[in-house]
């Protein structure tokens, strides 16, 4: 019957696909832009919106920077500055009372809340910009903050 | 005007009709998954968008059944026989105009060189990445439809119905869909920012093409072009079958077989000069209407014999 050929046709392709993409899942997902490897042992270049960073805030930057063995480097600026800073790659990171909501997210990438802020009358959850499509990096950044939230 | 239907096409249909029930049940619930995993990749968006459009055939299938077999009365004299053509012909222009969007959608993620982002998740304790989330909706999403479009095909084939046609046909290419979505993530996982677009790009061509092909089809049947075979715009053999044989019964006169719904309709009429004289055409309505009646029909009951010459008039 050509409908039972065709899906154990499809069955196969789709095994190969799942065999391959789990044999190769250790470094998936990766970063097109490879912040992860230039971060490792290296320098994490952080930009701050506000300064001196509050507790919350400097405490994330510091356990990023432990999980990839790197010295935080802060520079500081406006967030426009900062934002576009980010998206050519010249910072990795970009933390300060950066609400979910931010009306920056189609430019940049959020990680999970690490804790809440207050924002006028009502609370939101605080995060941290990484530059979009860095996956790697942002599960790693994920995993680092993990435990924040109280 | 009822029309009998032989038991074997009807219970062809009532299948057809609970196969279309299946299908909405499974879309909603592939829906319903892909929306969850559906996150920031622009190819599970636009396979979602998908999924979500292909509930309209079933839809349309159920309603057209509904309509068709309703008696004709004194504001639709012909019958409901083309409710489902109608029906082709708007989910034929929803899909165009979908594909078309997301085209437009992938080309210029492409073009702005959008890098998907694709974070990690916590489900029951478990960190994994979303990435394999939606890899493992959109193989769900694969299933059902292939199956139950497999099992549509050969009904629609019998019934000649086109919008369930162009439903099994759309749910049979789904797995085509689900994979180039699949690799479209796996391409992010190993870090290709492109791989995503691209396959939503190919997904979009796919509801692009299906939509432009189903526009042609339906565009025919309304302008009264003659029945078309059901997965192509070539002329259905009837269309040779029937004249041949109308020709003999009928000499001298040439025949017009144009499609209402899944039912075909011919006309015998005078090969010179069948339309209406304005004069003839006076003798039944007002002067100033007159010109708008531009042939005269009668439907025949029995058919002559093919052997007599008779010079049976059909003015």
């Amino acid at each position: 019957m050509a409908s039972v050929s065709m899906s154990s046709q499809f069955l196969r392709v789709l095994m190969a696909v799942l065999t391959f993409s789990l044999l190769s899942a250790c470094k998936v997902p990766d970063d097109p832009e490879g912040t992860t490897e230039k971060v490792m042992d290296n320098v994490l270049r952080v930009g701050a919106l506000i300064e001196p960073l509050d507790q919350a805030d400097a405490a994330a930057v510091t356990r990023v920077a432990n999980v990839f063995r790197a010295t935080p480097e802060f520079v500081t600026g406006d967030p426009h500055t900062l934002f576009a800073q980010l998206e050519d790659g010249e910072i990795h990171l970009v933390v300060g009372r950066i609400p979910a909501n931010t009306p920056f997210t189609s430019d940049i990438a959020l990680s999970d809340p690490l804790g809440s802020i207050m924002l006028g009358d009502h609370t939101d959850d605080r995060v941290l910009a990484v530059r979009k499509g860095e996956n790697r990096f942002l599960i790693s950044v994920n995993r680092a903050i993990e435990g924040l939230v109280e | 005007m009822t029309h009998d239907i032989p038991e074997e096409i009807e219970r062809k249909l009532r299948r057809a009709a609970r196969l279309e029930w299946w299908s909405i049940f499974w879309l909603l619930t592939i829906i319903a998954v892909m929306y969850f995993a559906m996150g920031s990749s622009q190819a599970m968006k636009t396979a979602w968008i998908e999924d979500t459009l292909s509930l309209l055939p079933p839809i349309l299938f159920l309603l057209a059944r509904k309509f068709e077999n309703k008696p004709a009365n004194d504001k639709y004299p012909f019958g409901f026989h083309r409710v489902g053509s109608l029906a082709f012909l708007l989910a034929a222009g929803a899909l165009t105009a979908m594909g078309g969007f997301l085209l437009y959608d992938a080309a210029s993620a492409m073009i702005l060189q959008e890098h998907p982002t694709i974070a990690n998740v916590t489900i029951l304790g478990w960190d994994v990445w979303l990435g394999w989330l939606m890899v493992a909706a959109l193989t769900y999403s694969i299933i059902p439809p292939v199956i139950l479009g497999h099992m549509k095909k050969p009904l629609a084939r019998a019934t000649m119905d086109k919008i369930l046609y162009t439903d099994a046909d759309m749910n049979a290419a789904d797995w085509k869909t689900g994979l180039a979505g699949i690799a479209g993530i796996i391409g992010i996982g190993f870090g290709f920012w492109w791989a995503d677009a691209a396959a939503a790009g190919l997904i979009s061509f796919d509801i692009l093409r299906d939509g432009l092909r189903n526009i042609r089809i339906a565009v025919a049947e309304l302008l009264d072009g003659a029945p078309r075979e059901l997965d192509s715009t070539d002329v259905h053999p009837i269309v040779d079958t029937l004249s041949t044989e109308l020709r003999k019964r009928f000499p001298g006169h040439d025949v017009q077989v144009r499609e209402t719904g899944r039912f075909v309709r011919a006309n015998v009429v005078p090969s010179k000069g069948g339309e209406l004289s304005i004069g003839e055409a006076r003798k039944l309505s007002s002067d100033d209407q007159a010109w708008r009646l531009t042939a005269l029909g009668q439907q025949l009951q029995d058919l002559p014999d093919p052997s007599e010459n008779n010079e049976r008039s059909i003015r």
